[in-house]
């Protein structure tokens, strides 16, 4: 009897211990998900293949750019919020494809496809080690309670896996009294 | 020597037993799975049109079907076909852009003419839909090609399929969406405008 009583115990304090093993244990995603390089505005963030640096940030209703001879407008139901900023490679040639515009509520918005073909548009350019480096655009789509005290998250693919991606502190002033423009020309911001 | 050996029939006696009482729960426990799938799946919900419907990452409000020469984006139908275009509120209800909003709507079952998913439009810049925010609700236009020599039909019944969100998966532990069912389903008129 004191026997059977003694296996049922050992089996329930091993159960317990692979329960709390199991809990405890950190998710897939945890385990192998980004290494923050964490900056601001101004700063040149350097992560393992590439280095930025952002500039400016507009806040404007409506997009406008001429491409291939057509014109395009484009609008939104939020604001749409311009980004500056300056790409390097390091020492291998990358492309940086990734962007992402994380709002106070951590909602993650990534960068606007429906300007993919503008002029000046920063994501998907190849950087060379060496070069000067690349000026140019990311865009988003935001709600407009999405613009205070927001996070620029950049990294080479979308989900970066064990591998660098540079957050970027948008707080104010820089994005705390914003100026919404009625009109933003991308070919005139591309220029200059 | 005993004439009878006891022990060898009283074991033999017990893997019978053993093997006839197992194989009784085997066969209980596959007619009772056969019975559960033969029971009709449970009736989809149905909605009325331009009625919200939540579906997993999404919530969808299915507005008006119609029948068009030409695709959401202004340009011709290839020969031979006309386009079924259902227009939709989409928004995104979780906490990333997403892009997988493909096998949300699907047609049932009116069969060969409107198989498969449908393309995706954003009626607003008369393009074909690539991603759509969260808390950005976006008027969307699904269409799928429809032979010239196929009766147009009078409704169009559409399903709505969610997924439920899973923290950790069974595989690696990650979050994502998974178990695809379809929760709504709603009829709507197939108006001729051109």
């Amino acid at each position: 009897m004191i026997r059977v009583f003694g296996y049922l115990l050992a089996i329930a304090i091993a159960a317990g211990l692979l329960l709390a093993m199991q809990r405890s244990t950190p998710g897939y995603a945890n385990l192998t998900g980004p290494i923050p390089v964490v900056g601001k505005v101004g700063d040149l963030i350097e992560t393992r293949r590439f280095d930025v640096t952002l500039e400016t940030i507009r806040f404007a209703r409506r997009l406008h750019f001429t491409r291939y001879g057509r014109n395009h407008e484009r609008d939104t139901t939020g604001v749409w919020a311009v980004v500056t900023a300056k790409f390097s490679a390091r020492n291998v040639s990358v492309t940086v494809n990734s962007a992402t515009w994380q709002g106070p509520t951590e909602l993650r918005y990534s960068a606007s496809s429906r300007v993919e073909n503008a002029p000046g548009v920063l994501l998907g350019r190849r950087l060379e080690p060496g070069l000067s480096p690349q000026r140019g655009l990311i865009i988003f789509e935001i709600p407009a309670d999405q613009v205070a005290d927001a996070t620029l998250l950049v990294s080479e693919t979308n989900w970066p896996r064990l591998d660098s991606e540079a957050r970027i502190s948008l707080s104010s002033p820089a994005t705390g009294t914003a100026l919404v423009a009625d009109m933003l020309d991308l070919n005139r911001l591309a220029d200059d | 020597m005993p004439l009878l050996n006891i022990h060898g029939l009283r074991q033999s006696l017990v893997t019978r037993i053993a093997t006839g009482i197992g194989g009784a729960i085997a066969v209980i426990v596959s007619t009772g799975y056969s019975i559960v799938a033969a029971i009709p799946s449970v009736e989809i919900p149905q909605f009325e049109p331009k009625a919200p419907i939540a579906a997993g990452a999404w919530q969808v409000v299915p507005l008006h079907a119609s029948i068009h020469a030409r695709r959401p984006d202004g340009n011709p139908m290839p020969q031979g076909t006309r386009a079924l275009i259902v227009e939709l509120d989409m928004t995104n209800q979780t906490a990333l852009s997403r892009n997988d909003f493909a096998s949300v709507l699907a047609a049932d079952p009116l069969g060969a003419e409107m198989k498969g998913t449908p393309t995706y439009y954003l009626v607003r810049d008369k393009t074909i839909l690539s991603t759509l925010h969260p808390n950005m609700t976006e008027r969307v236009a699904a269409m799928w090609p429809l032979a010239d020599n196929v009766a147009v039909p009078e409704h169009v019944r559409l399903t709505i399929t969610a997924k439920t969100y899973k923290p950790r998966d069974n595989l690696y532990g990650a979050p994502g969406w998974f178990n695809a069912k379809k929760v709504a389903a709603v009829t709507l008129p197939v108006a001729r405008s051109d």
